[in-house]
């Protein structure tokens, strides 16, 4: 009975901050404390919502963004993967591209914006955008997974002779799974604020981003709140995806040390 | 001792090749101008530009405006976060109270946010340094956070022995054995601001690194683009090694009072 008093007052507590905050915005807004376009009250935002939703607008730009994302993140991921595994099953290879690759990683995401806009125009720009942002975390894990391959399953596929190809289908594909799970759900975070970022920095064709950016324009904050809202929730339901994902192949990683 | 010279330089020469490489191809290809010239240009240009950027002192100009940003932005965020970080880490109760707010905010790509600090604080330097004190807070937050839970039970229970006061308990207990993770949070909460500086200014600014890459493009002028970048990318390199390079010298120091 005692314990349940403290559970209940645990949640109290856990609730203490966000009721706070929305009865300090349901005053503001209701007694106009702060002009409407600096901050919309809660029934402001969901009248917004309605309206969007009703003019399809709110899922058509939600459904842009999202197809962008996951091309983004495809291309970045696939060629991350690629690069990743080339660096870390060839010694060559690491010492020639690992030096230029951490070189140009070093560059802020943002800053690569006007040179993507120079060089292509429209959802191409966008894409390239994610996809440069996407790639990394896939590389650096895919490299790190395959490093830390025991060395007696090398020592195996020596004895038997396994050519390049035998070796990563047999042993490091395998091997890198979990750690390349990993890199996927940071990429997945990672492509979703940089399609937000594409979206400002490069506007067209549409996307949730630029709805949001839209409603800067013409002080509709009540749309901005909406987009952030809607941002937030999907980012949040991909890496939750991501990590459901992760954790399911985790059995691989306690199998392969299992299996010393 | 010849032996492990002769390898690093060879590693170093294997390094080389790519880059070396795509040097002597962009000269030929904008020599016969296989691409359109105003978009791929000899790296010479780009070397002549930097070069002159950095003589009428534009350079040095616009990185001094991107550094202040940074450095305001951060110390506001970091030292939020620090705070708040140990405040919750040692009171579960605050942690309880900051957790919701906090996770829900934290939802947020930080561009996302963009648009509701623009209206909120106007297209001048408030609004960028929100803007990175916001992406400084949360690394800094969760890296403090775990650095002083994570002290093991241990080292409390002989602080509680010798009655140390909560204050000492912190300065002494708490904050020397977190400092790694501690560390590792400066170090991501300043590469955020940097990252951060550079969008800001990219959307709205008059000057600034982030700015000087944008002004290039106006002008379609991919020499001061690829300055612009090479700078970015320089500055948070240097940035990360600088960091390093103090945080390693503080470990010695560290495991030598330790010790």
């Amino acid at each position: 009975m005692k314990l349940k008093k403290t559970d209940i007052s645990r949640v109290g507590e856990q609730c203490v901050l966000p009721v706070v905050i929305g009865i300090i915005w349901y005053i503001v807004s209701t007694r106009h404390l702060v002009m409407r376009d600096l901050l919309p009250g809660p029934g402001d935002v969901l009248v917004a919502f309605r309206e969007t939703l009703n003019d399809g607008t709110f899922f058509y730009n939600l459904r842009i963004s999202v197809i962008r994302v996951l091309k983004g993140f495809l291309i970045g991921s696939a060629a991350g993967y690629l690069l990743g595994m080339i660096l870390g099953m060839s010694r060559v290879m690491e010492k020639m591209i690992a030096p230029i690759f951490n070189a140009v990683r070093q560059v802020p995401l943002p800053a690569w914006a006007p040179l993507m806009v120079l060089m292509s125009h429209g959802e191409l720009s966008q894409v390239l955008f994610i996809s440069i942002g996407a790639s990394y975390p896939v590389v650096l894990n895919t490299f790190e997974g395959v490093r830390s391959v025991k060395a007696e399953y090398l020592e195996v596929a020596d004895v038997y002779k396994f050519d390049r190809i035998r070796t990563f289908l047999k042993i490091f594909l395998p091997a890198s799974f979990p750690s390349v799970l990993t890199g996927l759900r940071i990429s997945m975070s990672i492509s979703w604020m940089a399609v937000v970022a594409a979206e400002i920095f490069m506007s067209s064709g549409g996307g949730i981003g630029e709805m949001m950016w839209g409603g800067r324009d013409i002080s509709r904050m009540d749309i901005v709140f909406v987009c952030i809202i809607a941002i937030a929730l999907v980012g949040f339901s991909m890496t939750w995806l991501m990590r459901i994902l992760e954790k399911t192949f985790s059995f691989w990683r306690l199998t392969m040390k299992e299996s010393k | 001792m010849i032996a492990i010279k002769n390898k690093k330089i060879k590693n170093a020469a294997l390094g080389l090749i790519v880059p070396i490489w795509i040097v002597i191809a962009l000269e030929i290809v904008t020599k016969y101008e296989i691409f359109p010239p105003q978009i791929v240009i000899p790296p010479h240009v780009v070397l002549s530009t930097f070069i002159d950027l950095l003589k009428t002192g534009e350079l040095l100009n616009h990185f001094l405006f991107s550094m202040r940003r940074v450095l305001s932005g951060f110390a506001v965020g970091a030292s939020f976060g620090f705070v708040l970080g140990t405040v919750a880490a040692i009171s579960s109760r605050a942690e309880r109270i900051l957790s919701p707010l906090l996770t829900a905010v934290s939802q947020v790509p930080l561009f996302g946010w963009v648009p509701l600090l623009m209206l909120w604080f106007g297209l001048g330097e408030s609004f960028k340094v929100v803007f990175i004190a916001l992406g400084a807070f949360f690394p800094m937050f969760i890296n403090t956070f775990e650095g002083i839970h994570g002290v093991p039970k241990s080292y409390i229970e002989v602080a509680r022995t010798f009655e140390f006061r909560p204050w000492k308990l912190l300065h002494k207990v708490f904050l020397p054995a977190a400092v790694p993770s501690i560390f590792a949070g400066i170090k991501l909460s300043l590469g955020m601001s940097w990252m951060l500086v550079v969008g800001a200014e990219l959307i709205a600014a008059g000057e600034g690194v982030g700015y000087l890459i944008v002004w290039g493009r106006q002008l379609m002028q991919m020499d001061i683009v690829f300055v612009g970048i090479f700078v970015v990318g320089f500055v948070g390199y240097l940035m990360f090694v600088s960091l390093n390079a103090i945080e390693s010298s503080l470990m010695r120091w560290h495991s030598r009072t330790a010790g």
